[in-house]
């Protein structure tokens, strides 16, 4: 584990502009020194203490003290270490003998005083400061807590522009994630990357604090290559320092609005002035434990109260005991119940308190909070809400919501039982009966013709109408998973066509729709169908699962017609919003979409790195239907292209495990087995699981899929599907189908310039491992054809597009090595040459003449068809290690 | 990275003083709205610069090691 050291110094990062402006400031002409002001915990003594590093290695002399409260109250007391033993003399002596000390120390070089917290510091000492920058005996360094009142002399230094002012600010959003990306050595799991950055808010201390303390309790840890955070942020009781000494002052009543908005802040200002007195509220605003806004939305307006740090939240959350707790939530209910009504989920927060709290709900409320915390994915709040709202007499749509909140927690048979015993009255619960169960069964319970059959029977029983329509999309998409593509564009397009069909449910049909052009081989005509769909959804922005359902769609479209920067363009774009929006079941699919984008362009590192996360998430929620099994193989192959054949097998175990709907997905995990058959060094099984996969998605149309498919087959060593690749080609819309025809001809005729193209418009379209494949093999064709002098520009083409895939494997890289024929020590002396070495330092490295080493490297060039040392450096970039090179240095 | 999506990654208080002066708030202004003494205002309004010039210039998500 690369974070071990605990308390130990962070790298300094952001920071890199405070620095340069710090050394400008402090060359400005007539400068006396910078003071660097900020919250605290912000990084001050830390830019502080890089600064004065600087400063030592460009040859100041350095003297620094840090300002105490206990030492301010000595005259001179801050400074004491720096001054010279001046029991019996008066401050007036003292000054003027300290300044011409420290101007005799300093002789002719440059000398900086540097205090920390100088807003501590005495009247004295600040008085000695001023001196000593006012006749430029010193520069001044100082830090100083924004806010607090310094000393005259330094305010005076500061009015007169003498001293130069860097408000710290804390770290940006993209700061805190790099800063962690150091520290933890790793890929940071975004959602914890945006939780951590977000209780910080870019403050260096709480950031140290909170990584502490999620290492220290095993909440923070790195699964499968990726650091995550499970559980609470802040477990009770945590060492937050900094957070519980600023609360710890706080009275009684305060503490209870403290904890009131630690509870659930947001809350309206009348609110809090039920539970506390106004004037509780102004010392807490006054204290800077609370900030105030006010808030317009459709005419109204309201003053709004939140604490003004998110850990303060956390920390006092964590001291709460359960029955202060809910004791708390009840005087926090009847204050919101007893005041108006602000926003549309003002009931829904009612009654999620009024369930903390033990309390009984409103029906109708609860129901409303229980569809709001699945959507956000806490399956075990909206349970509680659900049974909540059974209990308060909701009925039908308090059992609906229940049981998916049941299936959320992995509990599909529980949750089949309570749609069972439901009591659906009229068309619309018919058919959301249906629909929940048919989802239920099919995704969770993998009983795929159950779920259609309970569809068939539903709309057997309703009238032309807007549930008619719903269960129809429903089906329409379950028809998909199950690879009856005609019957499945059929349906969507028969809703999309009806009249009077609702627009949300005609959106559905239109994804459902769109997803079905993409797999049958017409990407072109789907990105078309799922934009106008996109388009209609600008004003429903609350369909974000439609949305999502049509983005995904997009994301295929995009891959298959041969866009794939665009493609991950598009992950990474949604990826963020989901981050931002907190949606965690969403997010996880979106995350593998990122990686499996990485992983298309070749970088399998990057890939993997997402993919673990995608795949963690969608085990977490559940989330993933049949999302996880593809998740599951797109990891399985981005390990094995990384050589990690164990982790490719579990990947692939999960895969298998987690099939639901075996038609459409059973090829894909075949396809991904192939890869691991691959690493195990089982060629000719891992090209016949492959054709086993394209035959699997020709039974379903999936044309698109069998392409691919047929193609990695050949990558694999079987090129017996080229001709059927070349029917796929003339039929399949978008440039993907054809480059993968072109290669797979090209390969089969041994044609170098055809392989060449292929790499082209491989690269073209980002698919760049696999452009690299193919200028390799046109290298090799081209030698095989007797030309291996026109084999140096594919070869060097594909070591180029090799470098950019982050150290891929792949057959067709691992048969035709950049390194040629060379032997070890003409490896060992091309290596050195292209690393800058000249041919006398290789020799004296390597007790060797320097004919010898010149023999080397001419024999090398020729083998690998270069002529100069900088291409030497691009062929053998690629190139792996010695192994002896790494275990026992030079060769002898 | 584009000048909105570089300028939405910054730190509030810089966002906002680039802003400001962007619609020709002055120093005095802009103190007043960030509750910072004016003096700091010029090396705000630098260091804001300094850190969009950056975001403009690096690769996405890219941020420079200092010490």
């Amino acid at each position: 584990m690369p974070y071990t050291a605990s308390r130990s110094p962070w790298p300094l990062v952001g920071r890199h502009e405070e620095l340069a402006l710090l050394a400008r400031e402090l060359e400005r002409p007539a400068s006396c020194g910078v003071i660097i002001a900020g919250a605290p915990g912000v990084g001050k003594t830390r830019l502080r203490a890089e600064a004065l590093a600087r400063m030592r290695r460009d040859g100041w002399l350095v003297r620094e003290v840090t300002a105490t409260v206990a030492a301010a109250t000595i005259p001179f007391g801050p400074l004491a270490p720096l001054l010279p033993e001046a029991l019996s003399m008066s401050p007036l002596d003292v000054l003027r003998h300290s300044v011409r000390e420290l101007r005799h120390e300093r002789g002719s070089g440059r000398l900086v005083v540097s205090v920390d917290d100088a807003q501590l510091l005495d009247a004295a000492s600040s008085a000695l400061l001023h001196q000593l920058a006012s006749t430029q005996t010193a520069s001044l360094l100082l830090t100083a807590r924004s806010g607090e009142t310094l000393p005259d002399p330094i305010v005076g230094l500061r009015k007169e522009g003498a001293i130069g002012w860097i408000e710290l600010q804390p770290l940006s959003r993209t700061e805190v994630e790099a800063l962690l990306g150091q520290v933890l050595d790793g890929h940071l799991d975004a959602g914890t990357r945006h939780e951590l950055s977000r209780l910080s808010q870019g403050n260096a201390l709480f950031l140290h604090e909170l990584v502490e303390i999620g290492l220290g309790s095993g909440a923070l840890a790195e699964r499968d290559g990726v650091w995550r955070w499970d559980g609470e942020p802040v477990a009770a009781g945590g060492p937050l320092e900094a957070i519980q000494q600023r609360l710890r002052p706080l009275s009684a009543s305060q503490r209870e609005a403290a904890e009131a908005l630690a509870l659930a802040e947001p809350l309206p200002l009348d609110v809090l002035e039920r539970l506390v007195a106004p004037a509780v509220i102004r010392d807490l605003e006054a204290a800077a434990v609370i900030t105030t806004t006010t808030v317009t939305e459709r005419y109204r307006r309201w003053w709004q109260v939140r604490l003004a740090h998110p850990l303060y939240a956390e920390a006092l959350r964590g001291g709460l005991t359960p029955l202060r707790r809910r004791e708390l939530l009840g005087r926090l209910g009847d204050a919101l119940e007893a005041t108006p009504l602000r926003r549309d989920d003002d009931p829904s927060r009612l009654a999620l308190i009024r369930v903390e709290a033990g309390q009984p709900v409103d029906a109708e409320s609860a129901v409303a909070a229980a569809r709001w915390m699945l959507g956000s994915g806490r399956f075990d709040t909206a349970e509680a809400l659900a049974r909540a709202a059974v209990d308060a007499g909701a009925g039908f749509p308090a059992e609906i919501a229940l049981s998916r909140a049941l299936t959320g927690l992995r509990r599909p048979e529980d949750a089949q039982a309570i749609l069972a015993a439901a009591h659906p009255s009229g068309a619309d619960q018919v058919a959301e009966l249906a629909l929940t169960s048919a989802q239920n069964l099919h995704y969770a319970l993998g009983r795929c013709d159950q779920a259609l059959e309970v569809l068939r029977a539903a709309a057997g029983t309703l009238p032309e109408g807007p549930a008619a329509h719903q269960l129809a999309v429903t089906r329409a998409l379950l028809e998909f998973s199950g690879g009856r593509l005609e019957a499945a564009e059929a349906l969507a397009l028969a809703v999309i066509e009806s009249a009077g069909v609702p627009q949300a449910i005609r959106i559905e049909a239109i994804g459902v729709r769109g997803l079905a052009l993409a797999f049958s081989g017409r990407p072109l005509q789907a990105i078309a169908v799922l934009d106008a769909g996109i388009e209609l959804l600008r004003d429903s922005p609350e369909l974000l699962s439609t949305r999502s359902q049509l983005l995904t769609g997009r994301w295929n479209a995009l891959w298959f017609a041969g866009l794939i920067p665009e493609a991950g363009r598009l992950a990474a774009e949604i990826h963020d919003r989901l981050v931002e929006a907190s949606l965690e079941p969403l997010r996880g699919y979106w995350t593998g979409l990122v990686g499996w984008a990485a992983l298309l362009s070749g970088r399998s590192k990057t890939a993997r790195a997402w993919l673990e996360e995608g795949t963690a998430i969608c085990h977490r929620y559940m989330a993933g239907g049949g999302h996880l099994a593809v998740l599951e193989g797109v990891l399985t192959q981005a390990a094995a292209l990384r050589g990690d054949l164990r982790r490719a097998e579990t990947a692939l175990d999960a895969a298998r495990a987690a099939v639901a709907a075996p038609p459409t997905e059973t090829p894909w995990v075949d396809l991904c087995e192939a890869w691991v058959l691959w690493g195990r060094g089982e060629a000719a099984s891992a090209a016949d699981t492959a054709l086993r996969a394209a035959a699997g998605w020709r039974e379903a149309g999936f044309s698109s899929m069998e392409s691919w498919a047929l193609h990695d087959a050949a990558r694999l060593g079987d090129l017996s599907g080229g001709e059927r690749l070349e029917l796929l080609a003339g039929c399949c819309e978008g440039e993907l189908v054809p480059a993968l025809a072109v290669h797979v001809r090209a390969l089969a005729d041994g044609d170098a310039p055809g392989l060449e193209r292929a790499s082209v418009q491989f690269e073209r379209i980002g698919l760049t491992l696999l452009a690299a494949e193919a200028a390799a093999e046109a290298a090799e064709a081209h030698r095989r054809a007797g030309m291996p002098n026109r084999a140096r520009v594919p070869m060097l083409r594909s070591a180029a597009l090799a470098a950019e895939c982050e150290g891929s494997r792949s057959p067709a890289l691992d048969r035709i090595s950049t390194r040629g024929a060379l032997t070890d020590r003409e490896l060992q002396v091309a290596r050195m040459a292209s690393g800058g070495a000249s041919s006398a330092d290789v020799a004296a490295q390597l007790a060797l003449s320097v004919r010898t080493v010149e023999n080397h490297l001419q024999q090398a060039y020729s083998k690998l068809g270069v002529s100069s040392r900088a291409q030497l450096a691009v062929v053998l970039g690629t190139v792996p290690e010695l192994q002896s090179e790494l275990s026992t240095g030079p060769l002898h | 990275m584009n000048r909105e999506t570089a300028l939405a990654s910054l730190t509030p208080a810089y966002a906002e003083a680039l802003r400001l002066r962007d619609e020709g708030a002055d120093h005095g202004a802009i103190a007043a709205r960030l509750e910072l003494p004016v003096e700091a205002v010029p090396n705000l309004l630098e260091l804001a610069q300094a850190k969009l010039d950056t975001l403009l210039v690096l690769p996405a998500g890219e941020v420079e090691r200092d010490g």
